[in-house]
């Protein structure tokens, strides 16, 4: 069944700052296209440098009342936003699909993940408490209390167009914070469509705006002496950019970077189990995504690895891809054309370095009448090296790389020669070998018999090595000491 | 009746409702032809809407982008569809239909057990009010 677009006509998306839907001045104007259909879905304003200026004086014009508001009143707002996303739950779903490409299952999954965070931010009168102890000499007290620092702002990255700033925003604004999102120009109708419950869910004018933008508003927010810290989620080289630039002026900063993801299949995995948890790994989100698995290392025999490479590639073979809003579609196309042309040309970089393709996904075969110019189906590469291009960088794409290794040794000597460290995973049945790669891998998120090892938003989203800069990470109780800084209060009554 | 491959979580849901739906018309139909078992028959229409929202509550609670909702294989709908036309006047073919339906629920929850555990839950506790009604309607067909 091909489910309804909730996007009927296109309309150009405004800035919320302040309370108020503001139209941009700006002359620049992008279009916002479905990479399935090709048609275009909406229009965004690159907003001004002046434009993003006044959504920095309006949060913190708003911050003064609202860290004073209780944290009890702030986490009533959150409350309603929750109510407000699972009443629009299936319209939110659909859009992302829209605009990314990403099936309606993957959609849902994202708007279930952000509403996790609502949630767990709800619970920010216990989350944010101090501590205390009574004499710590005698007739002296001493307790320590956290505060909100006053503008955070987030620039996320395109491929969970609705869930990223989720990681984030929650946390910020239910410590007391204010908060400037600025969405991925590339799909930023699901913020604009949150934006729209944050609207109606009554939060004061200026504790949350969106300001829609490029680089200069990104680089206006970096530089602005208003903002206390930025979260970032996108790409290394513009990450460390962040870092550096957030280190000079003093902001605070979580910054999630590029991944190159080792998933390692033992002899003794349950394959049947295993398959389909690869396939989403490698080939869910089209492979855009920084927990996807990029490089699988096989140990075993000759005969195992047969085996696993027959029934990984007949396995992918079988994946339909086409639009996302056909129930029947597992894969949806990639976000755009350039992402597109870049994972092509990592495919005939593989080529060219000797990798063996055993399944081309440039054959391109889609399920429904829509244009191939975003799609591509699942690619599989054997004989891949980890000094290959296609086995070092991340590709973002459809794009598995087969590896082997004599050992467990083996494989994390692969793993910890690349400078990602994003997630790794393990498909075993020993409990000694899972135990051995978690205590060894240098990864921030791992799984064991899980392909995708997505933290919970009660648990920190984690990240080393290139993959992540910063201290604390986001998501739950790390998120709120981000947000946060701490006060040591020493007190004696004469 | 058109036949789906249900290759994904979003395809068993939505097929899933589809039969709900199609298994309440079907008994509030009965029920308009047979005022004896009237109440009894509207009480299985109202369950099968309340079979809808455990599923919907079940599948829209715990999808993630991490779980496996679109690699786990495929069940044809064609087996497990209720067919409008072939449906009887009366509550002779209605245990065939039960039975049909139970079915769907049995090899969806196998299917969905590693992947979305609790909807797998959820199936297999509607299969067990199936079953009970299935003993009531067993007992009036019986008795009448």
């Amino acid at each position: 069944m091909i489910l309804e677009e909730p996007i009927k006509e296109t309309e150009k998306l405004k800035n919320y700052i302040d309370g108020e839907w503001v139209d941009s001045q700006s002359d620049q104007i992008l279009d916002v296209v479905n990479p399935a259909t090709f048609k275009l879905v909406g229009k965004v304003p690159i907003s001004t440098r002046q434009e993003v200026e006044r959504a920095v004086e309006a949060a913190e014009e708003a911050f003064e009342d609202w860290r004073d508001t209780p944290p009890v009143t702030r986490a009533r707002y959150l409350f309603r936003l929750k109510g407000l996303m699972e009443e629009n739950f299936e319209f939110l779903s659909r859009v992302q699909t829209m605009e990314h490409g990403k099936t309606i299952d993957e959609s849902r999954g994202e708007t279930r993940r952000g509403i996790e965070n609502v949630e767990v931010a709800c619970s920010i009168p216990s989350l944010m408490m101090g501590y205390n102890l009574e004499d710590i000499a005698v007739g002296i007290d001493e307790q320590l209390i956290r505060q909100p620092l006053g503008v955070f702002c987030t620039l996320p990255a395109f491929n969970f167009p609705l869930m990223i700033p989720l990681w984030f925003m929650p946390y910020a604004v239910a410590t007391g914070n204010t908060f400037i999102i600025k969405p991925s120009p590339r799909d930023p109708l699901s913020q604009d469509k949150l934006c729209n419950l944050i609207d109606k869910a009554g939060f004061p004018p200026g504790v949350v705006n969106v300001i829609h933008g490029g680089a200069e508003a990104a680089s206006t927010l970096l530089e602005h002496p208003g903002i206390k810290g930025v979260t970032f989620v996108g790409s290394t080289r513009v990450g460390k950019e962040v870092y550096k630039r957030c280190g000079e002026t003093g902001k605070r900063v979580i910054a999630q970077c590029s991944a190159k993801n080792f998933l390692v299949v033992m002899e003794d995995a349950v394959l049947e189990s295993t398959i389909p948890s690869l396939m989403s790994s490698f080939f869910g989100n089209t492979g855009q995504r920084c927990l996807s698995g990029a490089n699988a290392i096989v140990v075993g025999k000759d005969g195992f690895y047969d085996k696993f490479i027959s029934t990984f590639v007949k396995a992918a073979s079988k994946i339909r891809a086409g639009y996302g809003l056909d129930e029947s579609v597992q894969i949806g196309p990639l976000q755009s054309k350039d992402s597109k042309e870049r994972v092509l040309g990592y495919i005939e970089k593989g080529v060219e370095e000797g990798a063996k393709l055993r399944l081309d996904g440039r054959k391109i075969k889609i399920v429904g009448d829509y244009p191939e110019i975003c799609f591509l189906n699942p690619t599989i590469f054997d004989d891949v090296s980890p000094d290959m291009t296609i086995g070092r960088e991340e590709i973002f794409g459809p794009v598995a790389s087969i590896m082997r290794a004599e050992d467990l040794d083996g494989a994390l000597d692969m793993i910890h020669g690349n400078p990602y460290g994003n997630a790794s995973c393990i498909f075993t049945s020993s409990g000694k070998l899972a135990r051995e790669f978690q205590h060894r891998v240098r990864a921030g998120n791992v799984g064991i018999n899980i392909g995708i090892a997505a933290p919970m938003a009660f648990f920190p989203f984690g990240g080393m090595n290139d993959s992540f800069f910063g201290v604390l990470h986001g998501q739950g109780m790390e998120a709120v000491r981000f947000f946060t800084e701490s006060k040591v209060v020493i007190q004696r009554w004469f | 009746m058109v036949l789906v491959k249900l290759n994904t979580a979003s395809a068993i849901i939505s097929f899933t409702k589809k039969l709900e739906e199609d298994s309440a018309i079907l008994y509030e139909e009965l029920a308009s032809l047979d005022k004896e078992r009237g109440e009894m028959l509207l009480s299985f229409a109202k369950e099968n809407r309340d079979n809808k929202t455990i599923v919907e509550r079940a599948y829209y609670g715990v999808i993630s982008d991490q779980v496996e909702s679109s690699f786990f294989g495929e069940l044809d709908s064609e087996e497990y569809g209720i067919d409008a036309e072939k449906i009887p006047p009366d509550l002779s073919g209605i245990m065939e239909i039960e039975e049909t339906i139970q079915r769907f629920y049995l090899d969806a929850a196998k299917r969905l057990r590693s992947f979305l555990p609790d909807v797998s839950n959820a199936f297999k506790r509607i299969v067990k009010r199936r079953r009970k009604r299935q003993e009531r309607l067993s007992e009036v067909m019986g008795n009448g």
